[in-house]
């Protein structure tokens, strides 16, 4: 479904991602995992477009999507969940949610919201309140759900764990679990890579902008570099 | 006399208030300082008097000022700010000052540097109040109404159509609401076709207020523009129309009784500098936390 090949990408002046290969299949559940740092968040957002690729191939159902504008790529049926969440504080839950479906037709949306609610419950009891005034766990549902209104072929979600309580982190994970069960392709990005490994079929270890480790999810969990370096100990 | 100071004071107000908006509109999307906004304020004047001139029709000259001030908006976007959009805020903000003094230049050469008339006043008697030692000018009532209705018709699209959800969500995180499917490309545009607008319906109406039109008109109201767009929390609608009615009501009520101890402009901006000691954000601002 996705396939990076040889990518590069600068942030600014300075090369952040060096001759990235990636593949994630339809259906596939796989993990990126790194220390701070190494480029994961600029990797998911060369892949939505809010970066640009220097060089290399970007493919997503065999199409070249490297030129296209984000919205494009979100028209494509490619939802982002960001790093840090970034909710539109400002705007309901109801009306996040409606811009999480934007390049949908608006008489579907009705069913899509009612699809999130019954994912998160929560959310429906906040419909017309601010996204700024609920918590941080909240909000990271609100992230997700938002995503999920495209109905996504693909989901991006970049660090799914920073800031949440341990008891959200394991309900975030479960989402993700049930999604990717439910035939969602899922790419995710993750420092808790003890986490990630354990929900996804496959993963890729980032260092430096670098792909320096790829396999199982199970192979990466025993690998002793992959311990020491990530798993702590 | 209160009366007519106070009445006076809202319709200076809101001839600012329709001065920033554009510039508002602009700063809350692009997070830009827009001066040559003030440019198209003096731009829609002009384009009305030419019109008035041709044609003779005052609503002609109203609506062809303000298209076509507004089509100009668009361009500006299109080819100043958009080039310029991954570039440091100081070139946009240097940038920008420079199409104004372009502008103003261009006026000049165009139609000559002496003031013309803009004369709408047949239109709009006077009423007398002599035992109250009041004048309601037929100009005022013009201008409140025309402020009331544009700002109405900005809340509702702000805040009731989709393309409004589109503007607020690309003004508090452009990157996400890009990411999300919408075309922020296009509410940029929109945003400085509305913001143009606005200054021509601004600039038009001043015009006919003092009944005249000049080159350097945008002048003043470039620097009050700033005014009220940084003491109404920068980039809030709703905190701009509060702003430019303090700064209208307290340059006409401190002029008018205090005395001008300062010309009225002066007063304008110690008001500023009063208000931003006690409240740096603006007064709908929120405190940014990083």
């Amino acid at each position: 479904m996705l396939e990076i090949r040889n990518l590069n990408a600068h942030y600014g002046h300075s090369q952040v991602l060096y001759d990235i290969s990636i593949d994630v299949k339809a259906g596939e559940f796989v993990s990126i995992i790194g220390a701070n740092g190494a480029g994961k968040s600029t990797l998911m957002k060369v892949i939505m477009g809010l970066v640009p690729v220097s060089s290399g191939k970007l493919l997503f159902k065999g199409n070249e999507i490297s030129r296209l504008e984000p919205w494009q790529r979100a028209g494509m049926k490619i939802a982002y969940v960001p790093e840090g969440r970034r909710v539109f504080g400002e705007l309901t839950v109801a009306e996040n949610l409606r811009i999480g479906g934007w390049v949908e037709p608006p008489q579907d949306l009705p069913r899509r919201v009612e699809k999130v609610v019954a994912i998160f419950p929560r959310l429906g009891e906040r419909m017309n309140q601010a996204a700024r005034t609920m918590s941080g766990g909240e909000q990271q549902m609100l992230a997700i759900g938002r995503a999920l209104m495209l109905e996504p072929e693909l989901l991006l979600v970049d660090e799914i764990s920073m800031g949440l309580m341990p008891i959200l982190v394991n309900r975030c994970f479960e989402v993700l679990k049930q999604l990717s069960e439910a035939g969602t392709t899922i790419l995710l990005v993750e420092q808790n890579a003890r986490k990630a490994l354990g929900v996804s079929h496959r993963g890729y270890v980032l260092e430096t902008g670098h792909i320096v480790l790829e396999g199982e999810a199970t192979r990466l969990r025993d690998d002793d570099a992959v311990r020491r370096a990530y798993l702590g100990g | 006399m209160l009366v007519q100071q106070i009445i006076n004071g809202i319709v200076v107000g809101s001839v600012y208030a329709l001065t920033a908006m554009g510039a508002t509109l602009v700063y809350g999307i692009m997070r830009i300082l827009d001066i040559s906004n003030a440019g198209a304020y003096a731009i829609g004047a002009y384009v009305a008097f030419f019109f008035l001139l041709q044609t003779g029709s005052p609503l002609v000259a109203l609506v062809t000022g303000v298209a076509l001030t507004a089509v100009f908006g668009f361009l500006v976007q299109k080819f100043l700010y958009a080039p310029l959009m991954n570039k440091s805020p100081n070139v946009s903000l240097i940038a920008g000052i420079g199409l104004f003094i372009f502008l103003q230049d261009f006026l000049r050469l165009v139609a000559g540097p002496q003031a013309r008339e803009l004369n709408f006043g047949t239109l709009l008697p006077s009423i007398q109040f002599p035992s109250l030692q009041l004048t309601l000018y037929g100009t005022w009532f013009l201008i409140l109404a025309a402020t009331a209705l544009l700002l109405l018709i900005l809340w509702l699209l702000l805040n009731r159509s989709p393309i409004g959800l589109a503007w607020r969500a690309t003004a508090q995180d452009l990157e996400t609401a890009k990411a999300m499917g919408i075309n922020t490309n296009r509410v940029v545009a929109f945003n400085f076709i509305l913001g143009y607008g606005f200054a021509a319906v601004a600039g038009i109406l001043v015009g006919i207020l003092y009944n005249s039109v000049y080159p350097t008109m945008g002048d003043v109201p470039a620097y009050k523009m700033l005014a009220v767009i940084v003491l109404g929390g920068l980039g809030n609608p709703l905190g701009t129309v509060l702003a430019a009615l303090v700064i209208g009501m307290a340059e006409t009520l401190i002029g008018g009784y205090v005395g001008f101890f300062l010309p009225r402009d002066a007063i304008a901006f110690v008001v500023l500098i009063l208000i931003l000691l006690w409240r740096p954000q603006g007064l709908l601002g929120r405190r940014r936390s990083s």
